[in-house]
């Protein structure tokens, strides 16, 4: 069975990814039911769960992000995500615009789920090295775009 | 980039570190994953390059920020849902209930939308598959009888004057040849008719036949026999080429004899045997022409075979007994007078004479 922490990760993971949120219902899902299955096909423990986690994500992401859609989707409570108070997601649209897939996706598993490197590479079947590496490029361009932010708000 | 984890710690002198090596390290450096040496040689650097210091600072920001992400939460009711969500198969499997249905059943309903899909298929690609299947036979017609004409039971022979076909003539024949002449005498007080009819095919025509009629009567008294009807003969037509022979005779009698129109003209079959064929065939061909010979057939006139010349031309009637006189002056000929189908004009007769080569006969005896 699912923790309900893992599943609230992969809600976040849609929702940061695909910024929809009828997507990201339609992909959370989608997930989970692939992740029902193949956990009671493989008897995986919850442990064992997470880096086919990042596997299924992945995977469900790129068949998705075809259909999203341009306009920018407001946030409600309504929709399921609450988002903190105060943070602006115009630095994060901006981000998933410019940045690379993989740096992008990484910066998602590593920094907002607080996955481990060591779960993250054995999910997409590369080093940690590897993933530190996409993390920390991705991370720059997208202090690059919080700082501009700031400066601009500060302006 | 070499891998965080087989980066050996450094040894001795702290290592400068160039601009490119200390901004690949420095996501290591914010998350306190570097070893003291490698640490201080990226803190020697940043006090140097106020770059790096704000690639460093980006970083930091970004971290901070991501941070703040990570704390977003989902609403319960979406957790609910996504808790208890099936995919699309798995409500359809719940609903149906599959394996809850008797087995004699299931099975009845699998081989059910089996073979309703099997004849689906096959009929929507039949109109492409069809054309692959071997064609079936079909009936053809050899020939039509008239059924009508079957109603006359019996013949009744005129005086040969008026239907019988004529005697034909027969010239004096070598001695290896033969006229096939037939001629039957019968008297009785019952009639029977038979017909014969015989087909000989010709490879330089069409094909020729020659009818005869035989009415035999059958006496029912005792033996006594009364002469009534006389005989008709004709003389089955003889193909002397050696690569056509008479193709069968079939009689059949009938008890309600199936009268074919009689052929309304006729032709001539003439058969001789010469040696040196080439010159010979050149010089009657040039004497039949003189004496107004013209092709009737499709080939030449003295169209050389390989064991024999052919001759197929039409004549004016009133040269035909010195075309006649003519070839008998190159040796012995038969001539046999058959009906045929196709009518000459008035004043023309039609004839086919067959030279067989002599020396090459000889050479194969």
């Amino acid at each position: 069975m699912i923790s309900e922490a893992q599943l609230r990760s992969i809600a976040i993971f849609y929702f940061y990814s695909l910024q929809d949120e009828k997507l990201a219902t339609q992909a959370s899902a989608k997930t989970i039911a692939q992740l029902k299955l193949r956990q009671k096909e493989e008897n995986l423990s919850n442990q064992e769960l997470s880096p086919a986690l990042v596997s299924a994500t992945l995977k469900n992401w790129k068949i998705l992000k075809k259909n999203i859609r341009s306009t920018q989707s407001a946030v409600s409570e309504e929709a399921g995500w609450i988002v903190p108070a105060g943070t602006d997601l115009g630095a994060w649209r901006q981000f998933r615009k410019e940045a690379n897939e993989e740096e992008f996706l990484a910066v998602i598993w590593s920094l907002i789920l607080g996955m481990k490197d060591e779960t993250i590479s054995k999910g997409l079947g590369v080093t940690v090295g590897t993933v530190r590496h996409r993390v920390g490029k991705g991370l720059k361009l997208l202090g690059t775009m919080v700082n501009t932010d700031v400066r601009a708000a500060r302006g | 980039m070499a891998n965080v984890d087989d980066i050996q710690p450094l040894k001795g002198k702290k290592r400068k570190l160039s601009q490119f090596l200390c901004e690949e390290m420095l996501y290591d450096y914010a998350t306190e994953n570097l070893d003291d040496a490698r640490r201080e040689s990226v803190e020697d650097f940043l006090k140097s390059s106020s770059e790096t210091q704000k690639i460093l600072s980006d970083l930091e920001a970004g971290m901070k920020y991501c941070s703040s992400l990570g704390k977003t939460q989902v609403a319960e009711p979406l957790i609910q849902k996504l808790l208890y969500s099936k995919a699309w198969y798995q409500w359809v499997s719940e609903t149906i209930a599959w394996e809850k249905w008797p087995e004699a059943t299931r099975w009845t309903l699998e081989a059910f939308i089996i073979s309703s899909l099997a004849a689906f298929i096959i009929a929507l690609a039949w109109p492409k598959v069809s054309h692959w299947l071997p064609e079936r036979s079909k009936d053809i017609i050899l020939a039509k009888v008239d059924k009508t004409k079957e109603k006359e039971t019996s013949i009744n022979i005129p005086q040969p004057e008026t239907k019988i076909p004529e005697v034909p003539t027969v010239l004096p024949l070598a001695s290896d040849q033969s006229t096939t002449v037939q001629s039957t005498i019968v008297s009785s007080e019952k009639k029977e008719v038979s017909i014969a009819a015989s087909e000989a095919s010709n490879s330089q025509s069409s094909k020729e036949s020659s009818l005869k009629i035989n009415i035999k009567e059958t006496n029912t008294s005792e033996g006594e026999t009364k002469p009534s009807q006389m005989a008709i003969a004709t003389v089955a037509a003889k193909n002397t080429d050696e690569e056509d022979e008479v193709e069968g005779k079939t009689e059949t009698k009938v008890e309600k004899p199936v009268v074919k129109p009689a052929p309304k003209g006729f032709i001539y079959r003439a058969f001789m045997s010469l040696n040196s064929l080439d010159a010979v065939t050149n010089e009657i061909r040039d004497n039949l022409v003189g004496l107004g010979g013209e092709k009737a057939g499709e080939v030449p006139m003295g169209w050389r075979k390989p064991k024999s010349s052919y001759f197929h031309f039409s004549l004016p009637e009133v040269n035909y007994e010195k075309a006649v006189e003519m070839l008998r002056s190159f040796g012995p000929v038969r001539i046999y007078k058959d009906p045929h189908w196709r009518v000459m004009p008035e004043g023309k007769i039609r004839i086919i004479l067959t030279i067989e080569d002599l020396d090459l006969k000889n050479k194969s005896e």
